[in-house]
């Protein structure tokens, strides 16, 4: 297939493009277990990580991402507050442009960035998370998981439970889930599902007790503290109750089931402190496997015309 | 008996409230219509063959941003795109810097009548600043000829204010324009799209909760209301009842509440970010059937440019507002697709009474009126283009759009301000 100019949501890989990165995350993978877990695919090439929102972690990865591949990184973090200083968006991304970007990863905390930006940029565009809207790059993490563990999405049943209204990773992996076959269900405080949902490829069950035991994957959302504040939940006490992944309730669980988070966690609320120490638990493995696929949508989108079976590592002087 | 003729709008067919027919209109001297009858003569000729000759359009929501933000809009700019509209009177909203909350700001914006080049008539805040925290001296901006008191956030308006308002009102020959919309977390329609977006969401009823509030307090209190903006086909029902039930109460509509949906929003362009918020297929597929019911009774723009830099924005930063002026006539026609005196009925001679111009304005047309006066051509298949406006904003939710229908020129009090689609002044 021809490769994506961007990935600002799923739907610009689609269930083919999906496929394509995970099976170039295989290759990614064995290049990470390498002595010298770098190749010289994007040599020449320049990756802007541009981060309106404060996310570290997502931030590294997409920079160690890069550096594997060997392109050069430019790190801007911008603060929300240099935009009330005077400087736009536009002026920004046209500013990082102007100095020569073949990639530009973003995070901001407004739903369509990645979209306005390319009205700006010829830049690809790699949407690293747009409010509550997308996060496509911890999906492709999230899928690539899952096959790694199950051997396979398709027909499995996955529970996603948590704040889905606000969470771009609920979006994103309600689409790339179902994309690839899997059954997803829904399990939410009314206050936290959005609004109009009846077009959405998934099951809402109301209980958790009861979705816990179909699921082959226990997918579990971060709990905004803030939202107890807004009076979404009456308390976060209450909310564990009734939908956090306990450790009585994780006994529930098939003995198969996987339990994912895709971080920061807030131990205590929506998982247990021990829930995530078992066995079956495979959050650390999603942040692994965020690099490797961040390789591979990089390699996607700015590798083309480089043959991936001739990858060998950089000699060691060439670093 | 014979006037001096300045100008002869030829060959066409005369419309008004009360029928049609092919005439010629001669306008005198004074700039009032002079003659209405065949075959005159005249030193300028307009030619009106295959075209409608009707009164100008009106106006009820415009802002201009002067004064205060001049670099946006201007009364000159915002004059100029209303008479490629077809308009001949603009009603200007208050929310400007000052806001038109005491006599002397309205001393001011009457001192810039001389830069328009139509007819422009002024609403007052209801409240000091538009804050919905005390009441604008109405008495005393009434005494200048304000007639229209607008209020538009009711995030910041208690309901005890609002009734003290209403009732002080009734003392003077006034018209409480109110926005039933409150501004508060969300940016667009809540429904299906919102929800893929991930986009907080304004729930329609929000908007009939308030219509129905404002219409039990103007039942309460005896005021005369309009109700602006309105996106709700429910809340449209409501006003129709309270109508029925004697309450004086009109309402309007904006074209892009009829003929855009929430869909646009996919598109991540802020041009589509109104107040109130742009509903789905099923809404503008029901306002319209209530335009053509007779139910509504005016289209309004709420024309409202804004500078590129706020519109270079993520949606959800964005300021609410959206242009309209140039091409309200354009998209009511292409959209309600009906004889052209039923889009007239809530373009002009409506309008023209709500706002208290229908001696000058609107209505009738007959010897002796003010020559406010527009040639449309009904058939005619245009593409907007946003470099081609007269406006300051740089953008327009029908920027490329096919329409039917087109303003060939515009006669403000006997003026040829349009001819032919070009500005003239």
């Amino acid at each position: 297939m021809t490769p994506a100019k961007h990935v600002r949501g799923v739907e610009d890989l689609g269930k083919d493009g999906i496929l394509e990165i995970l099976e170039l995350s295989n290759h990614f993978l064995e290049v990470s277990n390498r002595r010298i877990p770098k190749v010289p695919a994007l040599r020449g090439k320049t990756v802007a990580n541009l981060f309106f929102e404060d996310s570290t972690r997502t931030r590294l990865s997409f920079e160690k991402a890069a550096k594997r591949l060997s392109a050069d990184v430019m790190n801007f973090s911008v603060s929300s507050s240099s935009v009330k200083k005077g400087e736009s968006l536009r002026d920004t991304v046209e500013t990082i442009s102007a100095m020569g970007v073949e990639a530009i990863v973003v995070r901001h905390k407004s739903v369509g960035v990645p979209w306005i930006l390319t009205q700006w940029t010829d830049a690809s565009i790699i949407n690293a998370g747009d409010g509550a809207h997308e996060h496509p790059t911890q999906s492709l993490a999230d899928c690539y998981t899952i096959t790694q563990q199950l051997g396979s999405i398709a027909g499995k049943r996955i529970v996603i439970v948590g704040d889905i209204k606000h969470s771009r990773v609920a979006r994103s992996n309600v689409k790339a889930f179902s994309a690839l076959g899997a059954s997803v269900a829904l399990v939410a405080p009314p206050t936290l599902l959005p609004p109009s949902i009846e077009n959405w490829p998934v099951d809402i069950i109301p209980d958790l007790d009861v979705a816990i035991k179909e699921a082959d994957v226990m997918y579990l959302l971060r709990m905004q503290l803030e939202r107890q504040e807004e009076s979404l939940v009456p308390s976060l006490r209450e909310y564990t109750n009734l939908y956090g992944l306990t450790f009585d309730r994780s006994k529930k669980l098939q003995k198969s089931a996987l339990v994912m988070h895709p971080g920061p966690m807030n131990r205590g609320v929506e998982i247990s402190g021990n829930v995530p120490n078992l066995p079956n638990a495979v959050i650390t493995n999603q942040v692994g496997n965020g690099v490797i696929v961040r390789m591979a949508v990089l390699y996607h989108i700015l590798g083309s015309g480089i043959a991936l079976a001739g990858l060998s590592s950089e000699d060691e002087d060439n670093d | 008996m014979k006037t001096m003729t300045e100008v002869v709008i030829k060959g066409g067919t005369v419309l008004d409230k009360t029928g049609s027919k092919k005439a010629d209109i001669a306008i005198g001297s004074d700039g009032n219509i002079a003659q209405i009858g065949e075959d005159i003569a005249g030193k300028k000729i307009i030619d009106a063959t295959g075209c409608i000759v009707t009164s100008g359009l009106i106006d009820l929501n415009s802002h201009f941003c002067q004064p205060g933000d001049e670099e946006i809009e201007t009364i000159s700019s915002g004059t100029r795109s209303a008479v490629l509209g077809g308009y001949t009177a603009v009603m200007l909203m208050p929310h400007t810097s000052p806001t038109i909350d005491s006599a002397a700001a309205v001393k001011e914006m009457q001192s810039l009548r001389s830069e328009a080049l139509c007819h422009i008539e002024f609403s007052g805040s209801l409240t000091v600043d538009g804050l919905g925290e005390a009441l604008s001296p109405i008495g005393e901006m009434a005494s200048l000829g304000i007639r229209f008191f607008v209020h538009s956030n009711f995030s910041s308006l208690d309901a005890s204010l609002l009734r003290r308002a209403m009732e002080y009102g009734t003392k003077f020959d006034i018209t409480i324009g109110l926005t039933p919309f409150i501004d508060g977390i969300g940016h667009m329609h809540e429904g299906v799209v919102s929800s893929d977006l991930g986009i907080q969401g304004i729930a329609i009823e929000e908007e009939e909760i308030l219509a129905y509030q404002f219409v039990r307090m103007a039942q309460l209190t005896g005021a005369r209301l309009h109700l602006q903006q309105i996106s709700s086909p429910k809340a449209i029902e409501i006003i129709s009842a309270a109508k029925a039930d004697g309450v004086s109460i009109t309402c309007e509509v904006s074209p892009h509440h009829f003929a855009l949906t929430d869909e646009e929003v996919r598109s991540y362009r802020t041009v589509y970010k109104v107040a109130p918020p742009l509903r789905t297929k099923k809404e503008t597929e029901e306002i319209k059937e209530l335009i053509l019911s007779g139910q509504v009774d005016a289209i309004a723009t709420s024309h409202s440019p804004k500078p590129q830099h706020l519109i270079d924005l993520p949606f959800e930063e964005a300021p609410y507002g959206t242009i309209g002026l140039e091409t309200a006539f354009a998209v009511s026609a292409t959209e309600l697709n009906a004889p052209l005196s039923e889009i007239l009925s809530v373009m002009s001679w409506v309008p023209a009474e709500i706002a208290g111009l229908e001696a000058t304005h609107g209505g009738v047309l007959s010897e002796g009126r003010p020559g406010n006066l527009i040639v449309v051509d009904e058939n005619k298949q245009w593409s907007p283009s946003i470099s081609e406006m007269a406006i300051k904003s740089m953008d327009s939710p029908f920027d490329g759009c096919q329409l039917t229908g087109k303003i060939k020129d515009t006669l403000v009090n006997g003026n040829v301000v349009v001819s032919n689609g070009e500005v003239q002044i």
